[in-house]
């Protein structure tokens, strides 16, 4: 198997971020290009640590991991050009509007032609109206989350990370950026790997899951193929039955 | 019973704060240092005037001169010598005074005024140092406006008035290179605030810097921006400069105003037939060159840079800018504390020294001055060079925190619980 053939190639990951405290322990995966795949688990169970590695934000203790191919730890920068990483509590800064904080954040990206093209899709997507042009210090906290989401949707990066992307969202945004996601990834053929709680918005989004708990990858699988092993309804049942079954033997 | 309750969680917030903590460590450590080397420059510079002997030249030869002569030995515990010149007696001494032809009729005379020259070596610009030695002029000739009177009593029985003035006419050779007494500490205090103030600034550009990172860390754009296809080493620099602009313009007014007043300054020499007014800036270029003003600007500059990159560290350390500001207030004043540290002690012209300032940065305009009347200026470049290395290293240490975990993860303390305590 080609390492380029797969958007993310995770092996044998682990971090150990201090004697008593194991961030991740041993985790493989691997995500397909053009493929929606969500990492779903309690609090503390990894989702945030996988994704900053995969994001070059931190480094992995030990282990593997491969974006198009491109080792993140060996060229962060070049796997950096390829993806774009929506952080979990993702804000923006206090003193710029909304539209010069996307023209800030897309200029890391694109010049001239191209990114006034961005700026206007982020703005698009946002749908934020004059709001755009008021300071983000006088925005509510799910104003900034689609300030943040739609910025980082309209760099279409060839792998898009995004942890929570819907939290502090209403259920109306909620929506709109769930059909966002799945039409940039259907038109677009944008990678997604994104963490969740909401195994609403895991089974609408996602073509594979891979269920995280204490550090560990405990379950991978489509939503369908995860139910019918475990014999479950829906998503949260499937959840429910892995940590009682596998959990406990950790 | 509610405002203790605010009160304790006030006090705890603080007590819990890591920059906190690690703040006072660092000030107790580095201020009681900074006491101790302050504390051996003042007894050094007491041990050198008591230990300082004086030369004495005397350009006429009568009775009541001897007399006076024998009087001042006594009185010194034997450290009087005669030259033949004041040069001589500067050279061989450090001290010279001398007791100028007609000294005996003014003495003498009721309506004249006794006026002697005199003359002291000082190879420093440490304020202590410099105004001990200018000091044992000063003693000297209090010591003979004392003695004067007991002098005439004895030589012609009779007793002259009490608290007829003695003036002095001091000249300093401050590296061999001659100047008047008001001169002389005009200088200093240019040369060894100049430091202090230097270091005044790059402690707050240390503050800016530091609540820059920590404020984007708070304001939470910080992870999405170490994810954009940028290098981190761009992220520091721009950061770095951006600090170093807001410091320029709060430094380039502190400086202008600094400036001014020493240019609008003018000092009056203490004889009263010398009534010139000369500008002390005038003065300053006039001894050091208009050099010395490009030296404070670049001093300025490097430790922008300096400061700055520390900033950054302390900023990419902390997860806020609560911690971020607690540990930067003590950086804060180890900055200042280095410029107190010139101030006190200052530098001998050696290359160790030329390193030192310029590893400190602030204390290169102090440097500058040492090596330039020392006649080695080769120590201004050494000590240019060391604060080039060291802002580069500092650049290079900030750089290299930023591509570790420590930026986005934060510092972490933990203090490990005891066995069985609650948590």
């Amino acid at each position: 198997m080609s390492l380029s053939e797969h958007a993310v190639i995770v092996e044998g990951l682990v971090k150990i971020y201090g004697k008593d405290s194991v961030g991740i322990n041993n985790v493989s995966f691997t995500v397909s290009d053009r493929e929606i795949y969500a990492l779903v688990g309690p609090n503390g169970s990894g989702k945030t640590t996988t994704l900053r590695i995969i994001s070059t934000l931190i480094k992995p203790t030990s282990g593997h991991v491969y974006v198009y191919g491109v080792d993140v730890v060996r060229d962060p920068l070049r796997v950096r050009s390829m993806i774009n990483y929506l952080p979990e509590e993702a804000g923006a800064y206090r003193d710029l509007t909304g539209l010069d904080f996307m023209r800030f954040m897309l200029s890391l990206r694109f010049s001239s032609r191209e990114l006034g093209e961005a700026i206007e899709e982020a703005v698009r997507i946002a749908d934020l109206g004059n709001y755009l042009r008021k300071p983000v210090r006088t925005y509510s906290k799910g104003m900034k989350r689609i300030l943040a989401v739609s910025t980082i949707l309209a760099s279409k990066p060839k792998l898009l990370i995004l942890d929570e992307p819907t939290t502090g969202l209403d259920v109306e945004r909620s929506l709109y950026v769930r059909d966002v996601i799945r039409k940039y990834n259907e038109r677009y053929g944008v990678t997604v790997l994104l963490s969740s709680h909401n195994m609403l918005e895991v089974e609408y989004l996602s073509h594979r899951i891979g269920v995280l708990y204490k550090g560990r990858l405990i379950a991978e699988g489509t939503p369908e193929q995860l139910k019918k092993s475990l014999n479950a309804l829906n998503l949260e049942e499937v959840f429910i039955k892995l940590k009682s079954e596998r959990g406990v033997v950790e | 019973m509610t405002l203790t309750q605010l009160l304790k969680r006030e006090v705890k917030a603080f007590l819990k704060n890591p920059g906190f903590i690690i703040g006072i460590i660092l000030m107790i450590g580095f201020y009681s240092i900074l006491g101790n080397v302050a504390g051996r420059a003042v007894e050094s510079a007491i041990k050198e005037v008591s230990e300082s002997n004086i030369g004495l030249v005397l350009e006429e030869d009568t009775k009541l001169v001897r007399e006076l002569v024998k009087l001042l030995n006594t009185t010194t515990g034997g450290k009087i010598h005669v030259y033949d010149s004041l040069k001589e007696a500067v050279s061989e001494a450090g001290v010279g005074i001398v007791i100028p032809t007609g000294f005996t009729e003014n003495a003498t005379s009721l309506d004249k005024p006794v006026v002697l020259r005199g003359g002291v070596r000082v190879a420093t610009f440490s304020l202590t140092g410099a105004q001990a030695r200018v000091g044992i002029l000063t003693t000297v000739s209090s010591t003979i406006e004392r003695l004067l009177p007991l002098a005439v009593s004895a030589t012609y029985n009779v007793s002259l008035q009490p608290g007829k003035p003695v003036l002095l006419n001091g000249n300093i050779s401050l590296y061999n290179r001659e100047m008047r007494q008001e001169e002389f500490l005009s200088i200093t205090t240019f040369i060894s605030l100049t430091p202090l103030i230097i270091s005044l600034i790059l402690g707050m550009n240390t503050t800016y810097a530091s609540q820059l990172v920590a404020i984007e860390k708070v304001e939470k754009a910080f992870e999405m921006l170490l994810a954009q296809p940028i290098r981190r080493r761009d992220i520091v620099l721009a950061k770095i400069l951006g600090a170093s602009i807001a410091s320029i313009l709060f430094g380039a007014v502190y400086l202008i105003g600094m400036l001014t007043m020493f240019a609008s300054g003018a000092s009056s020499t203490t004889i009263p037939t010398d009534t010139r007014q000369v500008s002390v800036i005038a003065m300053i270029t006039g001894t050091l060159g208009s050099e010395i003003l490009g030296v404070i600007g670049l001093s300025l500059v490097l430790g922008l840079i300096f400061s700055g990159a520390v900033g950054v560290v302390v900023g990419s350390l902390v997860s806020d800018e609560r911690v971020a500001g607690a540990l930067a207030a003590p950086v804060m004043f180890v900055f200042i504390g280095i410029g107190f540290l010139t101030m006190f002690m200052g530098f001998q012209p050696s290359p160790a020294s030329a390193i030192v300032a310029g590893i400190t940065i602030a204390s290169l305009p102090y440097m500058y001055a040492v090596s330039l009347l020392s006649g080695e200026a080769i120590l201004a470049v050494y000590s240019i060079i060391a604060a080039v290395c060291m802002c580069s290293l500092l650049i290079y240490v900030a750089s290299t925190i930023f591509n570790r975990d420590i930026v986005v993860l934060g510092l972490r303390i933990s203090w490990k619980r005891r066995a069985g305590e609650r948590v």
